[in-house]
């Protein structure tokens, strides 16, 4: 693809793309970054372009890119300061704390009761035991993303068990 | 709201709403927008909606910006590979004429140095050849 041809698809696609962003990140000025970032990234794969799917192609690096973005936030909110540092070897996960207490049944209730996309991202993962790549080709996902949706789950599952006060602080 | 249907993927009411910009849960747009980054029937129902929906313009167009940028990460690129390449030459040329002769090297290396002098002088040539060229290339940009 030549200069031109670029050029002429950031013309075409720039506002698509900015309102993907803009929809997903509710931020004009983020969206316009994430937008340069979209182009630079489809600029750097061309070779990947699958003629006559441009559209489709670019949306996708587009929701990629507010994805990356907003799990980013979603980090920073969440992890609460010095939590990162914990080992995650070394701290017992909250659900095999509440299995040890003897609360197999209420855990596989509670995963039941999860809402998508973590109901069943927990059950592989939790109940079935499958490691992260069998849920996931299970799935259809990528790894990565049942990889951070399993991390999502086990804290909203340890929410779940927290806040129905049965099992008392399962916090690492 | 229901963001999922049963069979995991997004709802039309999700879409739409996406649309309208009525999804203000943080958590939820994260959700949706994991889930259009690698399910390609919901972007497509998704960009499907779009074109019949009226499109955003950004306050400043990235084209000049982004061409700015391109450029910035091609001479990094090439800048990166060239100094690799340059620090090669510079440890080769450190063992060829830097070391004291020895025994066991004396019979080969006077040989190898016209190779090698020859294959110096071609990397430099066409380091010099990609720079002009690479250059040339971004002055209609800037």
């Amino acid at each position: 693809m030549t200069r031109e041809d670029f050029s002429a698809l950031v013309v075409q696609y720039e506002r698509l793309v900015y309102t993907i962003c803009y929809q997903l990140v509710r931020d004009a000025a983020t969206a316009e970054d994430l937008t340069q970032e979209t182009f630079l990234s489809a600029y750097l794969h061309q070779e990947s372009l699958p003629a006559g799917y441009e559209q489709q192609w670019l949306g996708r690096i587009a929701a990629n890119k507010a994805k990356d973005h907003l799990q980013s936030a979603w980090n920073r909110k969440t992890v609460l300061p010095g939590e990162q540092a914990i080992p995650v070897g070394l701290a017992p996960a909250a659900e095999e704390v509440a299995l040890r207490r003897g609360a197999a049944a209420e855990i596989a209730e509670a995963v039941g009761r999860m809402r998508e996309p973590y109901g069943p991202v927990c059950r592989l993962c939790l109940l079935e035991e499958r490691s992260i790549e069998e849920a996931a080709l299970s799935l259809g996902r990528p790894v990565k993303t049942v990889y951070t949706q399993l991390s999502r789950g086990k804290r909203l599952l340890r929410e779940e068990l927290e806040r129905s006060g049965a099992y008392g602080s399962l916090s690492r | 709201m229901e963001v999922f249907r049963a069979d995991g993927h997004l709802t039309d009411e999700a879409l739409l709403l996406l649309i309208q910009e009525g999804v203000p849960e943080e958590l939820t747009r994260l959700e949706i927008a994991e889930h259009l980054a690698f399910c390609g029937e919901c972007l497509e129902r998704y960009t499907r909606l779009l074109d019949a929906a009226p499109l955003l313009t950004p306050a400043r167009s990235c084209e000049r910006s982004l061409w700015a940028r391109i450029r910035a990460r091609a001479i990094q690129a090439f800048t990166s590979r060239y100094a690799t390449a340059a620090a090669a030459v510079f440890i080769a040329l450190t063992v060829v004429w830097g070391n004291p002769p020895m025994e066991t090297v004396r019979e080969v290396f006077p040989e190898d140095r016209p190779a090698i002098t020859e294959r110096i002088g071609e990397t430099l040539s066409q380091a010099i050849t990609e720079l002009s060229d690479f250059l040339g290339g971004f002055r209609s940009h800037s």
